[in-house]
C-alpha cells in the first residue's frame, strides 16, 4: 500500500469514527513505552545567527522520533488519537511533524493537542517514525529544558 | 513471597511511559564586531555566511597643506578601508570610501533571554597623536560624522575622540547595529612638521 492510499484509508475511517464516537467519549493517556528519539539533546539554533535589522529571533531544531504507542486496550474500537505538548517555559514552542503515513502530519503549540489518528484501532502497537521540527522565539528559550510530548486517545465509553 | 510479587508489579508499572521527552538547548551566545575590513565566507549573514577573524588594521589619514595649517577649517580624512557593503545582507550601506573616507563599523550581540544587560561599544585612544620627533597633537583634534544609507538616525552618534576609553553606544541584545564613520581633522592648532600617528581600538563587550 502506498502512502497516499494509506492516508486516504485513514481519512475514510475518520469520517466513520467521527459519527460513531458519542459526545461522552472517555480520554486516556497512551502508554508510549519504547519510544525513542534520534539524539539525546536537540540543539536549538538561531534561524539567522545575526539578528538583522528586522530582528529575527527565531530558533529552530529538528529530531526524529520512533514512536511506539501501545493501543491494545482499545483494539478494534473507533478512536481518536491526539499528540499533545505540555506547556513550556516562556514563549510558546511550536512543534511541527512529518510522518510516514500511519499518523497524520500536523503541528501543535505548547499547551495544546492535535489529532493524529481517527479511525478504528487495528493493531495493539502502533509504530511510526516522525520528524519533529521545533520552533520558538529564541529570546524566550533561556535555558536547556526537556519538552514533554504525550498521546491521548478518545474512545466511546 | 507475596511481598516480593508486589514489588515486581510496582516495578513494571513504573516502567510504563506515558510521555516522551525531547531535551533541547537554548540558542548560543554570539558577539560580532567589524571595523573597516572584515572577512565573510559564504556571502553574508543572511545567506548563512560565516565570519572569520580579519586582523587588518585600516587607517584614516590626511596631509595638511602648509597654507591651511591651523586655520580652524576642518579637513576630511581619507581611508584605506574599501568597505561599502554591510556583512549582514550585502546592502550598500556606506558611500564609496575612496571619496567619502567612511569607515564601516557594525556588529551584534546575540543572546537568549529577554532580560539582562546590553553589550557596550567603546573605543580606546591615546591622548595624543605623536611624531617620530616626539611632537604631539591632541587626539581631540580627530572627530567623525556618522551616517548610513537609508538610516533615519545614526546608530553610532557622531563625536570626537576624547583619549582613553569612551563609550560610543549601548548595543541592545539581539539587534543589529552599523554606521559609517567619516573622520576629519579639526585643524585648530599650529603643529611642527612631521607624521603623527595613533591607534583607535574599538571594542564590543558583552556582560
Amino acid at each position: 500500500m502506498n502512502m497516499s492510499r494509506r492516508h486516504a484509508l485513514l481519512t475514510g475511517f475518520g469520517v466513520a469514527a467521527s459519527l460513531a464516537l458519542p459526545a461522552g467519549a472517555s480520554t486516556y493517556r497512551v502508554d508510549d513505552t519504547g519510544t525513542v528519539t534520534s539524539q539525546p539533546v536537540t540543539p536549538m539554533r538561531w534561524r539567522r545567527l545575526a539578528p538583522g535589522r528586522a530582528s529575527d529571533n527565531t530558533v529552530e531544531g529538528s529530531v526524529t522520533v520512533a514512536l511506539r504507542l501501545h493501543l491494545a486496550p482499545w483494539l478494534n474500537r473507533p478512536a481518536r488519537l491526539y499528540m499533545a505538548l505540555v506547556p513550556t517555559e516562556g514563549e510558546q514552542m511550536l512543534a511541527t511533524w512529518r510522518t510516514q503515513g500511519r499518523l497524520l502530519p500536523g503541528s501543535v503549540r505548547a499547551g495544546g493537542r492535535t489529532l493524529v489518528f481517527e479511525g478504528t484501532v487495528r493493531e495493539p502497537v502502533l509504530q511510526e517514525n516522525i520528524v519533529l521540527d521545533l520552533r520558538a522565539d529564541g529570546r524566550s528559550v533561556e535555558r536547556a529544558q526537556a519538552l514533554q510530548f504525550f498521546f491521548e486517545i478518545e474512545v466511546s465509553p | 513471597m507475596r511481598n516480593l510479587g508486589l514489588v515486581v508489579l510496582q516495578a513494571l508499572c513504573l516502567a510504563h511511559a506515558h510521555a516522551y521527552y525531547v531535551p533541547i538547548t537554548a540558542g548560543v551566545r554570539a558577539l560580532f564586531l567589524q571595523v573597516g575590513e572584515g572577512t565573510m565566507t559564504g556571502g553574508s549573514f543572511f545567506t548563512i555566511g560565516v565570519p572569520d577573524n580579519n586582523a587588518t588594521i585600516n587607517t584614516v589619514s590626511l596631509a595638511v597643506p602648509a597654507a591651511a595649517l591651523g586655520s580652524g577649517t576642518p579637513l576630511p580624512m581619507s581611508t584605506d578601508s574599501p568597505v561599502i557593503i554591510s556583512p549582514l545582507d550585502l546592502f550598500a550601506f556606506c558611500e564609496p570610501p575612496a571619496t567619502s573616507g567612511q569607515v564601516y563599523v557594525g556588529g551584534f550581540y546575540r543572546v537568549p533571554g529577554t532580560t539582562g544587560a546590553a553589550a557596550t561599544l567603546s573605543v580606546s585612544t591615546p591622548p595624543f597623536l605623536t611624531s617620530a620627533n616626539g611632537d604631539t597633537i591632541p587626539i581631540q583634534q580627530i572627530a567623525w560624522t556618522s551616517s548610513g544609507l537609508s538610516d533615519h538616525a545614526p546608530t553610532i552618534p557622531s563625536g570626537a575622540f576624547t583619549g582613553g576609553t569612551q563609550t560610543l553606544r549601548s548595543v541592545t541584545r539581539n539587534f543589529w547595529f552599523e554606521s559609517c564613520l567619516a573622520f576629519r581633522y579639526l585643524n585648530t592648532q599650529i603643529t611642527p612638521p612631521g607624521t603623527f600617528t595613533g591607534r583607535a581600538t574599538f571594542t564590543l563587550t558583552a556582560p
